[in-house]
């Protein structure tokens, strides 16, 4: 991925956005599962969505002073747009945000890439990018669960009554 | 799924084992939370800490249920050698995260092996089973902090961790509070 050839704050609004809607669709697993243990699984991940799109909106305030954040309907970058849980089938569902956190650490690779000359925001950013692998793979972890086992959620009595 | 094998062990040691394993991991990631210097990192372990933690709850119930009225005497030596995490306090927190690293594996064939063990108990075998996948997500988690840690200097891991900090303290003197953008 390649993205020198957006604006910076074209780069920022996507990124942002895109960290909204990851926010928004763990939350939105987190409250529809009874697992004990997936939805803190969930709560987890949606609580370092946050914490990047809080990071990256102060980036953002630091390279534009004074400049009002207008996130736009539709992101500037392309990326994976996430769909909201509802009607779908787990498997299908962590399926999406595979593939929304994968282009999510692609991009983050990339955005670090836009400042060779500003080493501390280029490693924060790759680390950004590493911990949306990490995503990727704590999700594809699920992903096998719910195809391994029919009726993922409702599956383990025990864990009800867990955490 | 694995290669351990617990049936030369008792019922009551794979679980001694299991609670002590869980006990002193759980202290360990409590202890390296403590020493770890960046927010990120901090979190990661804590929650490490409070998954271990409610793990023993639950194999305690579990071995409360199997054995009424017993009690748990945890032994000082694992009935089942399982790899040990290094000490927070002797050892430098890449370190610490290397051997909790093989300590996670281990606990994850241990949990896929136990299982097994007891796999004519749906209930109880897929509660390992599950904790065998947490292990396993606790393993990748670390993989990616260590290979982070590898691919740069200490100085360099440093340099990130202090910016992300002050990025998400607000104290670099940039405006605070943006949460309501949209």
């Amino acid at each position: 991925m390649d993205l020198h050839m957006y604006s910076l704050e074209d780069v920022y609004l996507s990124a942002i956005k895109a960290e909204i809607e990851s926010k928004e669709l763990y939350d939105g697993i987190a409250a529809r599962v009874r697992n004990a243990f997936l939805k803190e699984k969930m709560e987890f991940l949606a609580a370092e969505e946050g914490k990047h799109r809080a990071a990256i909106e102060r980036m953002h305030a630091k390279d534009f002073p004074g400049k009002k954040l207008a996130l736009p309907s539709r992101s500037p970058v392309p990326l994976p747009h996430v769909e909201k849980p509802e009607g779908r089938k787990l498997s299908e569902v962590f399926e999406m945000a595979m593939k929304a956190e994968q282009a999510a650490s692609e991009f983050y690779s990339a955005f670090a890439n836009l400042f060779p000359n500003d080493q501390p925001k280029k490693l924060a950013l790759q680390y950004f990018a590493a911990m949306e692998t990490g995503h990727y793979k704590l999700i594809e972890i699920e992903r096998d669960n719910a195809l391994k086992f029919e009726d993922y959620d409702d599956y383990w009595p025990m864990m009800h009554s867990g955490p | 799924m694995t290669a351990v094998r617990l049936e030369d062990y008792t019922l009551e040691e794979i679980y001694l084992a299991a609670i002590k394993s869980e006990t002193e991991a759980n202290e360990i990631y409590t202890r390296l939370s403590s020493k770890a210097g960046n927010e990120l990192l901090k979190a990661k372990l804590k929650r490490l800490a409070e998954n271990e933690n409610t793990h023993a709850t639950l194999l305690i119930k579990m071995f409360l249920n199997e054995f009424p009225g017993k009690p748990i005497n945890i032994p000082e030596k694992s009935p089942v050698p399982m790899p040990g995490m290094k000490d927070p306090d002797s050892a430098s927190v890449y370190d610490v995260l290397e051997s909790a690293k093989e300590a996670e594996w281990a606990a994850a064939e241990f949990y896929g092996a136990f299982s097994e063990l007891v796999k004519d108990d749906n209930e109880k075998a897929i509660t390992l089973e599950i904790f065998y996948t947490m292990e396993l997500g606790h393993l990748r988690l670390l993989e990616i902090e260590l290979d982070y840690m590898r691919d740069k200097s200490q100085a360099m891991y440093d340099l990130a961790m202090t910016y992300i900090d002050e990025i998400l303290d607000g104290t670099s003197g940039e405006r605070k509070g943006d949460e309501d953008v949209m």
